[in-house]
């Protein structure tokens, strides 16, 4: 992957931003000396590394506001950074940008169980929304295997699963309301305690723009009542094409599981070293699930599943028949990721979203072109809605290898796309899937992407160079400049 | 325009000094607007027309009906996803559904048998089972659209769970087709329920049935219909038998595997002091089916239909609030205001006199955190002329939001040839 050369114009900028900043923000909330600046080098992707020029922490959505107006005044970049946790490098800083780091920003502004949700700044973690109302007997669903360290408000940024978010959905399905600072420091809000808000769903927008609209500045998240009981079956496949078949037959009979995941031989052996979790070794794949609700309807549920998947050729099943017996089910396959550090000196996970239908085919080829590039893979993957996480193993230190998993990497993307899936299902495009964007979506398609970028940040100054493989000027669409509030009806451009 | 182009396949009907485009391909639409932009003459868009008085009226010399793009595409039961063409009939995908014992979870409104999937998407509307389920927007996976730049564009995908670029899912549904027109539609289809009860409650008032769902919502048993008729509401005929007439009922809906709707009905009886009754499967289906197609509330002469979205907590000081307000605005009215409460007390259906002020309306739903949408304008002032109500038929936006607005209208429509005016004025 080529990082963008810092621009010497920009760079010369540095003291008389860090002289602005400081004007409104103290000391310990600017950091721009080089050792500062490392905890800051990279986020989940290891691999590409740049240190910013800058790094400001505000403390509030005021701060927020006036770093962005001193930064749009220079024209200086600016990547949002929650806890660093991404795995598509849209953290990955700008040696010719300041990164705004939301982690001073944590605090539960408001838990209001009556009418299901809570407000929390972006700097709260995930788990920590669910631990505040815990007590009560509430949480917050969608439920990232990073929940203890990642934010809320990148979990926003990057509409981030879970294993649950085939019942409970994704991050998009559980909030109501934001605020934003926009790119020149003004403040948006958007929705709030309603279930839907007036005029265009910017909410929707938002969620998912991996910092490129915007910076989340607070988060009204829907919360929900914590299920009577939840209970897993861990069911055992000679094929891990016949546990992708038993989830088709889940669902052909009309449930739909709080969670279903498969894990293969590779990364069954990966975790049970790791986590103890009682996993099989030596077998083709397992497959997990969750129902959850009344007790009287899991027991059903668990029933009939059971029975779908004796009929879809499990070898073994195992129902957990205690709260810790179901979280030791789920250790293994929470710990998928990182297990692989005991196995390989490096991983790159990758996370491609398949029709159902095409699993057989897709794992088919990983497992050809696994052979072809000589670089193990070890599949774990949210089955229930298709999105896989092949993690290709590979070692950094011998020169090449890198590359090899990153065009392998790239190919199985493109297998995605070919059987009628996506490129990313919950890691969203970063730096890391950029250039593949085209694979996906045509010129036009992306065209009408970057209209919602210029509507939101014109100059491109909000964590630019990920996401698009070619930022076109916003000039380029016409004029979009509003006048007085009015809007001119210009001439239609021709292109 | 040619009266009709075979090639493009554009059949052109003229009533008076309207005439109506009826594409039956996405490269027919593109044709219609790329016209309406060249002629600089904008275009209506709808569907089947049943949602027509909902939000502004577009003034355009032209309508572009979708209804002849329709029918489905393509329906993967086991991969919970049908593929539609917008003027495909609601009640006729939900009936291709059902035969496959699926349903749409946001359970849409039809409000007339002229309902498309298309027009449902534009508006966003989502039914009773919304505040379990999602809305609309949540299940919209992918489209393909015809921009008021006369491009073809696709976005999101055919799986559930993407997030490669934007959203642009989210930004088409409820936009009411002033960004572009929608010529296909990948929606997320559900596991219909085994079977369903509606737990009923008689007699409470607004504060009192509103504390019931709350504490209902906010219980483990996964309800997916918590409604309020008061006493001034007419109540659906199918709960004549649960019900003394003009008692206000309070419901409760709960769905799923038979064994679990018992226990939980169960659950939700124990939740108040009151005797309850309970409606089960048919019966409980066609009390929400009435509820969702607004069967409560007829909507008189000088009466304007209002539907409010607030936090659950704040409706019934809010219903009581438009209610007083609507009073004192028409002395000596004829006309009860009248309201009803959906989604836990989340959305306030209304009745109001016309002599409220719009302004008044959007104010009072914006001081209890959330906002109005005029559904339907008084008939009366429509035969007089314009209800001015439907000036301001959405909420006002803030200086911030609007800007953003106005940028990605221009972005999408240049030329603003699609459904001008019909969200706000200058959109
Ligand atoms: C071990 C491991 C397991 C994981 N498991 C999952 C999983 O199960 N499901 C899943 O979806 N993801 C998973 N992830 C990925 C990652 O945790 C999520 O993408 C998470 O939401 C990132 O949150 P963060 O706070 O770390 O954001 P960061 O990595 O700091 O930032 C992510 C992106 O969001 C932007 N951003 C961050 N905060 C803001 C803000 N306040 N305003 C605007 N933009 C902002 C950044 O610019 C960047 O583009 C996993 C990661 C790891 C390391």
């Amino acid at each position: 992957m080529h990082l963008p050369e810092p621009d010497p114009a920009r760079l010369a900028k540095k003291e008389a931003a860090v002289k602005a900043l400081l004007a409104v923000l103290p000391r310990e909330c600017v950091l721009h000396s080089a050792e500062d600046l490392i905890a800051y080098e990279c986020d989940g992707v290891s691999a590409y590394r740049q240190a910013p020029m800058a790094v400001v922490l505000p403390r509030s959505t005021d701060e927020v506001s006036a770093v962005m107006k001193i930064l749009h005044g220079l024209e200086l970049p600016v990547v949002p950074w929650g806890a660093g946790t991404g795995l598509s490098g849209g953290a990955l800083p700008l040696g010719d940008g300041v990164t705004v780091a939301l982690a001073k920003m944590r605090r539960i502004l408001d838990i209001d169980l009556d009418n299901g949700c809570a407000v929390v700044q972006p700097g709260v973690t995930n788990a920590r929304i669910s631990q505040a109302v815990a007590t009560e007997g509430f949480y917050y669903a969608p439920d990232p295997s990073s929940q203890i360290a990642c934010s809320i408000g990148g979990n926003v940024a990057e509409n981030s699963g879970g294993v649950h978010c085939l019942k409970y959905g994704v991050t998009t399905n559980n909030l109501l309301g934001l605020e934003v600072v926009l790119a020149d420091g003004e403040v948006l809000r958007v929705g709030g305690k309603s279930l839907d808000a007036p005029g265009y769903d910017l909410m929707g927008l938002l969620t998912g723009s991996e910092g490129l609209l915007g910076i989340i500045t607070e988060v009204t998240v829907r919360l929900l009542r914590k299920p009577e009981t939840a209970r897993a079956v861990l069911a055992v496949f000679d094929t891990v094409e016949a546990s992708g078949q038993a989830v088709a037959d889940v669902i052909a009979a009309g449930m739909v599981p709080a969670g279903m995941e498969i894990m293969d031989k590779l990364a069954i052996e990966a975790s049970e070293d790791y986590a103890k979790a009682g996993y099989p070794v030596g077998k083709e794949a397992i497959l997990l699930i969750e129902h959850d609700g009344p007790e009287v309807e899991v027991d059903y549920l668990l029933q009939r599943t059971e029975v779908v998947l004796r009929a879809a050729g499990a070898t073994e099943i195992r129902v957990s028949k205690s709260e810790k017996e179901r979280l030791l089910f789920w250790a293994g396959r929470k710990a998928a990721f990182p297990a692989m550090g005991r196995i390989s000196p490096d991983y790159y996970c990758m996370d491609g979203t398949i029709p159902r239908g095409a699993l057989a085919k897709v794992l088919g080829k990983i497992r050809e072109l696994s052979g072809s590039y000589d670089l193990r893979v070890a599949n774990v993957f949210h089955a229930g809605d298709g999105n896989l996480h092949p993690l290709l193993l590979y070692d950094g230190n011998v020169p090449g290898e890198l590359e090899k998993a990153e065009q392998m990497g790239a190919e199985i993307l493109k297998l995605c796309v070919d059987v009628g899936g996506v490129l990313t299902g919950e890691h969203g495009v970063g730096i890391e899937k950029r250039d593949l964007m085209t694979y996906q979506f045509n010129e036009r398609d992306l065209d009408a992407m970057q209209y919602v970028k210029c509507s939101f940040d014109a100059e491109s100054l909000l964590n630019p160079g990920k996401m698009f493989p070619v930022l076109r000027r916003c000039a380029e669409f016409g004029s979009m400049h509003i006048h007085g509030g009015k809007v001119p009806f210009p001439e239609l451009e021709r292109f | 325009m040619d009266a009709r182009k075979t090639g493009a396949q554009i059949v052109v009907s003229a009533e008076g000094a309207t005439s109506t485009l009826y594409p039956d391909n996405t490269a027919a639409v593109q044709e219609c607007v790329q016209t309406a932009v060249r002629d600089g003459s904008p275009v209506e868009v709808v569907g089947g027309g049943s949602k027509r008085f909902y939000g502004r009226p577009v003034s355009a010399s032209r309508t572009l009906s979708l209804a002849k793009l329709s029918g489905v595409i393509d329906y993967q039961p086991a991969e919970l996803l049908v593929v539609v063409r917008p003027g495909t009939p609601l009640a006729e995908l939900e009936r291709t559904l059902a035969e496959s014992k699926q349903a749409l979870a946001f359970e849409p409104p039809h409000w007339g048998a002229e309902a498309t999937v298309g027009g449902t998407v534009a508006c966003n509307l989502s039914g009773p089972r919304r505040v379990r389920a999602g809305a609309v927007r949540d299940h919209l996976l992918g489209f393909e659209v015809v921009t008021g730049r006369g491009q073809i564009v696709r976005g999101g995908g055919r799986v559930v769970k993407n997030v490669t670029g934007y959203d642009l899912s989210k930004l088409m549904s409820g936009s009411f087709g002033t960004l572009g027109v929608l010529t296909e539609l990948v929606l997320k289809v559900l596991p219909a329920a085994e079977t369903e009860r509606t737990v009923v409650v008689t007699g409470l008032d607004d504060p009192e049935a509103i504390a019931l769902l709350i504490l209902a919502s906010r219980s483990p048993h996964n309800v997916s219909g918590l409604a309020h008729l008061p006493r001034v509401v007419r109540a659906p005929t199918g709960l004549s038998g649960v019900a003394a007439d003009g008692e206000p009922v309070t419901l409760i809906r709960l769905e799923g595997p038979a064994p679990s709707v018992e226990h939980r009905a169960r659950e939700i009886v124990g939740l108040t002091a009151r005797p309850t009754t309970s409606l089960e499967a048919e019966a409980s289906a066609s009390v929400w089916s009435a509820l969702r197609e607004l069967a409560p509330i007829a909507v008189g002469a000088g009466e304007r239909l209002w539907r409010v979205s607030v936090p659950p907590t704040a409706s019934a000081a809010c219903s009581a609030t438009l209610s007083t307000a609507a009073a004192s605005s028409a002395a000596g009215a004829t006309t009860t205001p009248r309201a009803f409460f959906d989604w836990g007390g989340g959305l306030i259906w209304c009745a109001l006199p016309a002599s409220l002020a719009a302004t008044e309306v959007h104010r009072v739903a914006q001081e209890a955190g959330g906002h109005a949408r005029l559904v339907r304008a008084a008939d009366a002032a429509q035969e007089s002329g314009r209800d001015e109500a439907v000036d301001q038929a959405f909420a006002p936006l803030d200086a911030a939001s609007r800007t953003i607005h106005q940028r990605l209208k221009l972005a999408f429509d240049p030329s603003g040839v699609l459904n001008p005016g019909r969200m706000y004025a200058d959109l």
